[in-house]
């Protein structure tokens, strides 16, 4: 599969006063996982709605293997090839775990003029075979007949990550996906994800769990109110003085953009700070020797950020 | 093959069995309670046989609900208006047109479904409460449009519907009428039935919980809406023709307000999420018309004759606190609870 092609070409959303997107303008071509963080209200969700059709953009517009998909509506552009998930969980209550991840995949058969009401129908076996693949794939095998409202928390966004992949996207829009989960489950979601982006479909992971982000991300693009703030590595936005500073101050003591809005992580961070000098420097990453490579490179280039406030003219007039 | 293999194939094959029993153990029971209800209605003080047409045509009626409200979410105060145009065609084509009683009906059906398809065309495309307010304007208009026309025969309606007549056998008692109006319950129920278990049932309760994941999931949201609501629009008009042919006359009162929320309140007491509650709730709504009848008169008469409607509301009212589910969901949830308990001391028995 050839990697997913995402435009964003100078978008702008504005709800009243307010601009919760601002002449956002960022192209991913290279597939892997794109995440995009930023501080509460700097405008992810509203990019993923405005790319999922879930919001209008007000102006911009945003391409998808060079077909406009903004003004598109939500169910053309899932079948264009983009699939989300919801920052509150969206899953349909009344259903059972495999009816759940069902719905979509029967909607792609039913998609076809004619003949289409028919097919799900048709091809009933086959359907729930995949479904059940899905969810094996997920974890969730062993409860294809239980209601998803009586599942866990953590369950039920394992089953709409499997719903979000049951469309066959391109691109996978994941809003906060790891919000809630216990660590366990973080780190096993934060692997279905890696594998996900490794299979060749491209994830846009909106995330506030700073760990997880960089470490799954092939590459981090920083929104700050509406506008990109800087993109790049992992290592080099965590690099990044302004990213700092804008995204979380920099008055802590401790790397915080690592652990902002992760109080367990902020906790173990400053234990960690106060006993062992090494973990100041990087904590959470120094376990992991490919990105702790990846930081020291890093510091030695100056940081590549991207300012397209200043650097880029606006693509339209 | 192995005795393993065997041992296993032949329980699937009685799962498979069990599951096919279970799809049609209703269905039995249901025609059972259908073919009952002539004996047991000419026979017991508080209903006549005409109950028994009266809440057949109204679980009809009531029925395109489930996958409209029940299913995708969608509230609708003008199912009245729907089954006023199936009367309406049935009455003026028929009397006035001298037209055969089957297409009348069939072009009432036809028209209140293309009504619903152009007025969901334009409804659905915005979400919100915007289509019990429009269904709502939608039937008080049509009401004072049918009193006032003169094809509609104004507030005097029209009259001398004549009798049904299927196969040459005119059915011109309650009885027979009944066992006309049944069938047509029957048919309606399987159709609705296997509408809401098949897939599109699946994305109409997929629109109805989570509208912007079904959206994303490549539902288109509007269509399945206006799906809902067409077969709601076409099953209340197919119940006002049988209401037409049975009343022999119709007028602006049958298409009036209070309808479509009678047709509500039995949908929500019966249980809107199965087939079943339709059926159960007109059964109750049309006991608590009687008793109100029967055995308040008085205070039936000092309410200016509605003190059914008190009933409703109070029947309602404890149903939504009490049994949210409404009287068959409730059922079915005993039923499975109970199923599953002898399952499980089945199991307990075999280790």
């Amino acid at each position: 599969m050839t990697e997913a092609r995402l435009e964003i070409i100078d978008l702008t959303v504005r709800f009243g006063g307010v601009r919760a997107v601002d002449g956002l303008s960022l192209s991913h071509s290279q597939g892997g996982v794109l995440g995009l963080i930023g501080p509460n209200g700097a405008g992810k969700t509203t990019v993923l709605n405005v790319l999922s059709g879930a919001a209008p953009p007000t102006s911009g517009e945003a391409r998808l293997n060079g077909r406009r998909i903004t003004g598109l509506r939500a169910d053309r552009i899932a079948r264009a090839g983009v699939a989300r998930t919801f920052q509150n969980l969206q899953t349909f209550h009344s259903l059972s775990v495999l009816h759940n991840v069902l719905v979509p995949l029967e909607a792609r058969a039913a998609a076809k003029p004619v003949v289409g009401l028919f097919a799900p129908l048709l091809r009933g076996g086959q359907l729930r075979q995949r479904a059940a693949d899905l969810l094996g794939r997920v974890g969730m095998a062993d409860q294809l007949d239980t209601p998803v409202a009586s599942l866990p928390y953590g369950a039920r966004r394992r089953v709409e990550v499997a719903r979000a992949l049951a469309a066959d996207p391109r691109l996978v829009m994941l809003d906060e996906p790891l919000a809630g989960l216990s660590r366990a489950e973080s780190d096993d979601l934060a692997r279905l994800i890696r594998s996900v982006a490794d299979s060749g479909v491209t994830v846009l992971l909106v995330e506030h769990d700073m760990v997880a982000v960089m470490r799954i991300s092939d590459r981090v693009a920083v929104l700050e109110q509406g506008q990109l703030l800087a993109d790049g590595t992992p290592a080099e936005v965590q690099a990044d003085e302004r990213v700092r500073s804008a995204y979380l101050g920099d008055e802590l003591d401790y790397d915080p953009l690592l652990h902002k809005g992760d109080k367990r992580a902020e906790a173990a961070a400053r234990q960690r700070v106060a006993t062992d000098p090494d973990a100041a420097a990087d904590p959470g990453l120094a376990a992991d020797p490919d990105v702790a490579a990846d930081q020291e490179a890093a510091a030695d280039r100056p940081p590549q950020t991207t300012d397209r406030r200043r650097r880029e003219p606006r693509a339209q007039q | 093959m192995t005795a393993d293999t065997m041992r296993h194939e032949g329980r699937v094959r009685a799962d498979r069995l069990r599951a096919t029993a279970r799809l049609l153990l209703p269905y039995a029971v249901f025609l059972a309670i259908l073919l009952l209800v002539p004996a047991v209605f000419t026979r017991v003080p508080l209903y006549t046989m005409g109950n028994g047409v009266y809440m057949a045509i109204l679980a009809i009626a009531a029925l395109g609900l489930v996958p409209l409200t029940g299913f995708a979410g969608q509230i609708s105060l003008g199912q009245a208006a729907f089954f006023g145009t199936g009367a309406y065609f049935s009455a003026i084509l028929t009397v006035k047109s001298g037209l055969p009683a089957t297409p009348a009906a069939i072009l009432g059906m036809a028209t209140a479904g293309a009504a619903a398809y152009l007025f969901g065309r334009y409804l659905f495309r915005v979400s919100g409460h915007y289509l019990a307010l429009a269904t709502l304007g939608l039937g008080l208009v049509l009401t004072i449009v049918a009193s006032q026309l003169e094809i509609t025969g104004g507030t005097a309606g029209v009259v001398g519907v004549p009798s049904l007549a299927p196969f040459g056998v005119e059915l011109f008692d309650d009885v027979s009428y009944y066992y006309l109006v049944a069938a047509v319950l029957l048919v309606a129920v399987v159709v609705v039935d296997g509408l809401v278990r098949s897939w599109l049932g699946r994305s109409l309760t997929a629109v109805g919980d989570a509208p912007h994941a079904a959206a994303s999931s490549g539902i288109d949201i509007a269509a399945r809406k206006r799906l809902a609501f067409v077969v709601a629009a076409v099953l209340a008009a197919a119940a006002g023709s049988l209401y037409a042919h049975w009343a022999a006359y119709v007028d602006h009162h049958t298409m009036d307000l209070l309808l479509s929320l009678q047709l509500l309140i039995i949908a929500t007491v019966g249980g809107i999420r199965t087939v079943w509650g339709p059926v159960v709730g007109a059964f109750v709504v049309v006991t608590l018309l009687q008793v109100s009848q029967e055995l308040f008169p008085e205070l039936s008469e000092r309410v200016g004759g509605q003190a059914e409607i008190v009933l409703y509301g109070l029947a309602l009212i404890l149903v939504l606190l009490f049994l949210p589910k409404g009287l068959a969901g409730w059922a079915s949830d005993v039923i499975q609870r109970l199923t599953r308990a002898r399952a499980g001391a089945d199991e307990g028995g075999a280790r």
